[in-house]
């Protein structure tokens, strides 16, 4: 059938989809997600699913609510923000914590802005943060690695599936300079922290696949980096005995996940190189503030949101500069 | 990245090209219409007066239509035959609204009606060759359609040095330059040598996208003897044939925002317009017929055809072996700027370089759902544009925040549209805005001159009152003078 | 101490008062500037089809917040957005922006000649007992002339749109937001 109405262009397009950018980003996060299940037992597993189910029924129920295409509950975006709450937090928390923190992600950190691509702060982010503020003692219990033994002798069972007794210590950020950890074991991914963000390694392998994809541009982990790790040094090696390395900084906590994962996220980033290089550049120095002077051990989260709320400003501020304008400036 | 750095400019796609489809084969001489339908309202509103009625026989070559001045050019007969009528008919304006058309039914008679060659045609002066250009009616033949001769006297005023011709052909699936360039090279160069004493420019340059070896080799050896002219190569990225982007590459320039070529001294013109060039001079041959691409997988014999100005697409997709069933669109040029076809009986005009016959397959038409700001619209964009802020205003008419966004600078190549992830309409969002902003400005005008019009009424009534009372005044002081006569003379009145 | 903030508040705003009081008596203004700067931006045909007597009187109604910036059919969408923009507020755009031209039936015009002396922006032409027009270019579609005619010869036509005016429409958005709204 040939359809003569008049349209306008163009008559090609990709094949790319919204929805195909967010499973591509999910597939990329398993193997970080695996090495969390690997590490801290099913219970990790037993999180990702309450996570991710409750993050689509939520989506699902609020899109009927507002009479929208419900099916837009499966483009992967709710998926993707369930993911990533769930590997921001301790492996042991408590399911119904899980649960809410998800729900919560998507109900005040997306849906009531208006859906998809309204919102303006980092859904799983703002939910992390939440939970962090309001269940500390929950959100601080750190479980130590405990990797599975496939021979069949787990140390670390769940003991039914809502009470999980893990062993239980703080994170490396929090005792940094009580008891070093080795660089190594960190980039592998064999330190504590929460549950995906411990295999810098994985994190790295992912990023790249998104950037080869061009699903994320290299300007905001780039500068995300510069941004922790440039006063990082400095700090360093004015006083090595209060600050941290660099590379500490960067393979500890969640710096990777959030330089590759949640400073890109399409929605709450700018979208000019310019503004994202001030963009990933802000967010490392905060976070590298914030770990080292802030009440927090981990700054990761709120560092995003503070530059989630700056990222309409510099969108505004930094736009692209339009073809020919600088010979437009010479000429005047 | 290497590929990124190695851009010749900012933004720009990588489109699939389809170009085998067509570019193997050479140009299809054997084409001759039924009809010719030849409308005489342009693209951009002005129209022409017919010079011939119903009845008349035309010769294929004939003047058959002129306009008011040099922005419109003059139409010819392109083919022998008999005028049927004057009638209003579709033209290819995608609005679907017709308007007068002179229809010619064509014989089979392929001959000029008279054509008077021109020997030492280079000894020819710049006034001489741009009068040639004026009768012959040229347009520049890549897709703008404007005159080629007001370029060319804009050119020779501003002092332009540079002539830089237009190879690009970067849409998809077009090859009709290709192949003119591969069968034509020598006219193309000895056209290009007549731009240049026409403009009064010193320096050619024609840049051709490196997709297109056989045309690049073609024209450099056809060039070799003249060192004012240089035939470079391109990379072939979408859209290098836009006139900015080119000369960006080709000159290092950059064109002012909303100004044109000129102001950096240089004339931009297609291959096709220099090989018109070259027949107007030589031969006094009018453009009556250009080189198109017939193609797409939707097309029974996708290959180029030299077409007669005027024939309807039927007629040129029933000889290219029709449409196949799996068909959703018929497009006059390419996929990315191209126009819907409307109707099958819409004739091609000078302007027109292809018609394409898409399938859904190629299309990928699909549901357009929320932009999640992924950024890819303003990294693709060649002028610097923030496309997805654009639409986000025009989506809600609010014109003069899309107008401060740069809307106008938008060249509608449609690379935004073509990496949405969404599917979002954006070029559309951007004709809305530029046409709104446009019919906006129309309408203050009319309120302008209403409000001028107002004035001048009130002040005329102004004055005819009081001439009036003045002449009551100075009839009732006449009164007061002769009181008899005056006083009779008022009684005979009533 | 306390003492002390006190008597300082009070005499500060006592001084500032009195200076407002002051400032309000002398730099009163005798028409409202805005007011001038609407009317000066309207045809000026004193149609009265924004349902006020004159252009000056719907300039001060809009300027009071009594009459909608978009109540006049003759400046069209260009007007309402300048309009709104120079009152501060916010206004929803019609999505049409039809223009209307008086056409003359010439087969009932008798020539009484009183359109034209009707019509505010000299858009007809004609001379008595002869037939007369509607330059269309000109006229902005305010419907004096059909007021006055006894023929009843003078409709109102849509302009229709030609290869000059057209333009792409806003494309449908996408199902969900269709949903919603």
């Amino acid at each position: 059938m040939i359809d003569f109405e008049p349209k306008a262009g163009p008559f090609a397009h990709t094949s790319n989809t919204s929805s195909r950018i967010m499973y591509t980003v999910v597939l990329t996060l398993l193997p970080a997600a695996l090495m969390g299940i690997y590490q801290f037992g099913l219970a990790s597993l037993q999180t990702i699913l309450v996570c991710s189910v409750i993050a689509i029924v939520t989506e699902y129920l609020c899109l009927k609510l507002m009479g929208r295409a419900a099916n837009a509950c499966m483009d992967g975006s709710a998926l993707l923000t369930g993911l990533l709450l769930a590997m921001s937090l301790p492996a042991t928390v408590p399911m119904w914590l899980a649960g809410f923190g998800s729900a919560f992600a998507i109900i005040v950190g997306k849906q009531i802005y208006g859906g998809l691509g309204q919102n303006l702060f980092n859904p799983a982010m703002l939910a992390r943060v939440m939970l962090l503020i309001c269940f500390p003692v929950e959100m601080t219990n750190w479980a130590v690695p405990t990797p599975i033994d496939f021979s069949g002798n787990q140390v670390a069972v769940p003991q039914g599936w809502l009470q999980f007794d893990g062993v239980t210590a703080a994170t490396p950020l929090s005792g940094l300079s009580h008891e070093p950890v080795s660089i190594v074991a960190q980039f592998l991914g064999l330190g504590g922290g929460s549950l995906g963000e411990t295999s810098a390694l994985l994190i790295l392998l992912g990023g790249a696949v998104l950037l080869y994809r061009r699903i994320i541009h290299w300007a905001i982990p780039l500068s995300f980096v510069l941004g922790l790790c440039v006063p990082a040094a400095i700090a360093s090696l004015i006083a090595p005995e209060s600050f941290s390395s660099p590379l500490v900084q960067l393979f500890s906590g969640g710096a990777m996940l959030g330089a590759f994962y949640i400073a890109t996220d399409l929605v709450t980033s700018p979208t000019s190189v310019r503004g994202q290089l001030i963009y990933g550049g802000a967010c490392g120095a905060l976070i590298w503030l914030i770990r080292s002077f802030g009440n927090y051990p981990e700054g990761v989260a709120f560092a995003v949101l503070i530059v989630n709320a700056a990222s309409p400003l510099i969108d505004h501020y930094l736009r692209p500069s339009v073809f020919g304008s600088k010979s437009m400036a010479r000429k005047s | 990245m290497l590929n990124l750095l190695s851009r010749p400019f900012r933004g720009g796609i990588h489109p699939e090209s389809y170009k085998t489809l067509t570019n193997g084969s050479g140009i299809d001489r054997f084409f001759w219409p039924r009809n010719v339908f030849l409308s005489l309202q342009l693209r951009n509103g002005a129209t022409l007066t017919p010079l011939v009625k119903a009845g008349d026989s035309v010769t294929r070559g004939q003047l058959i239509a002129s306009g008011r001045n040099d922005m419109v050019a003059p139409l010819h007969a392109p083919v022998n035959g008999i005028v049927t009528g004057i009638t209003p008919h579709f033209s290819s304006h995608p609005s679907k609204v017709k308007c007068d058309t002179i229809i010619i039914r064509a014989n089979s008679d392929r001959r000029w009606g008279e054509t008077h060659p021109q020997q030492n045609y280079l000894a020819l002066s710049s006034e001489q060759i741009i009068e040639r250009v004026r009768e012959a009616g040229i347009v520049g033949l890549g897709g703008a359609g404007f005159p080629t001769v007001v370029k060319l006297q804009f050119a020779r005023k501003g002092g332009a040095h540079t002539l830089v011709i237009n190879g690009g052909e970067c849409e998809p699936y077009l090859t009709c330059d290709d192949v003119a360039m591969q069968e034509y090279a020598p006219e193309i160069i000895a056209g290009v040598k007549l731009l240049m004493i026409a403009s009064g420019t010193k320096k050619a340059i024609i840049g051709v996208e490196d997709n297109k070896p056989n045309a690049l080799a073609q024209l450099t050896s056809a060039a070799s003897e003249d060192d004012a002219i240089e035939v470079r190569a391109a990379p072939s990225i979408y859209p290098m044939g836009s006139e900015r982007h080119l000369i960006k590459f080709l000159t290092g320039a950059e064109v002012p925002t909303g100004g044109h070529a000129g102001m950096v001294g240089v004339l931009v013109h297609n291959i096709a317009t220099a090989r018109a060039v070259y027949q107007a001079t030589r031969f006094r041959r009018p453009l009556v017929s250009r080189v198109i691409t017939v193609s797409g997988k939707g097309i029974g014999a996708p290959r180029n055809v030299e077409v007669p100005v005027g024939t309807p697409v039927n007629e040129v997709i029933e000889y290219c072996g029709g449409v196949k069933e799996s068909t959703s669109r018929l497009l006059f040029g390419g996929p990315m700027m191209g126009q819907v076809i409307s109707s099958p009986y819409i004739p091609i005009d000078k302007t027109v370089g292809g018609i394409l016959a898409l399938t859904d397959d190629e299309v990928k038409t699909r549901e357009q759902t929320e932009c999640i700001r992924c950024g890819q619209c303003v990294r693709a964009c060649p002028m610097g544009l923030m496309p997805f802020q654009m639409a986000a205003y025009a989506r809600l008419s609010d014109f003069s925040k899309t107008e401060e966004l740069g809307v106008n600078h938008c060249l509608s190549c449609g690379a935004c549209s073509y990496v949405c992830p969404a599917s979002l309409p954006l070029v559309q969002y951007f004709q809305f805005a530029k046409g709104s902003i446009n019919a906006n400005r129309l309408k203050a005008q009319r309120s302008a001159t209403a409000r001028a019009l107002n004035e001048e009424r009130v002040q005329r009534l102004e004055r005819e009152a009081a001439a009036k009372a003045a002449a009551k005044a100075a009839k009732a002081a006449a009164r007061k003078a002769r009181p008899a006569r005056g006083k009779v003379k008022e009684t005979e009145n009533d | 101490m306390m003492i002390i903030t006190v008597i300082f508040f009070v005499l500060l705003g006592a001084v500032l008062g009195a200076a407002l009081g002051y400032a309000s008596s002398v730099f009163k203004v005798e028409s409202n500037p805005l007011v001038d700067e609407i009317e000066a931006l309207m045809p000026g045909g004193q149609c009265g089809q924004c349902g006020v007597a004159g252009c000056r009187q719907a300039a001060e109604a809009m300027v009071r917040g009594e009459l909608n910036p978009n109540a006049c059919p003759l400046g069209g969408q260009s007007l309402t957005q300048t309009i709104a923009d120079l009152l501060g507020v916010s206004v929803e755009m019609g999505e049409e922006d039809i223009q209307w031209v008086a056409k003359v039936n010439e087969a009932d015009c008798s020539g009484c000649g009183r359109c034209y002396k009707a019509c505010p922006f000299d858009a007809i032409v004609g001379a008595t007992k002869q037939m007369h027009t509607v330059i269309s270019d000109v006229c902005t579609g305010c419907k004096l002339c059909t007021q006055v005619c006894p023929q009843d010869c003078l409709t109102m036509v849509q302009v229709e749109p030609d290869t000059r005016t057209w333009f792409w429409p806003k494309p449908q958005q996408a199902a969900t937001a269709n949903a919603a709204a």
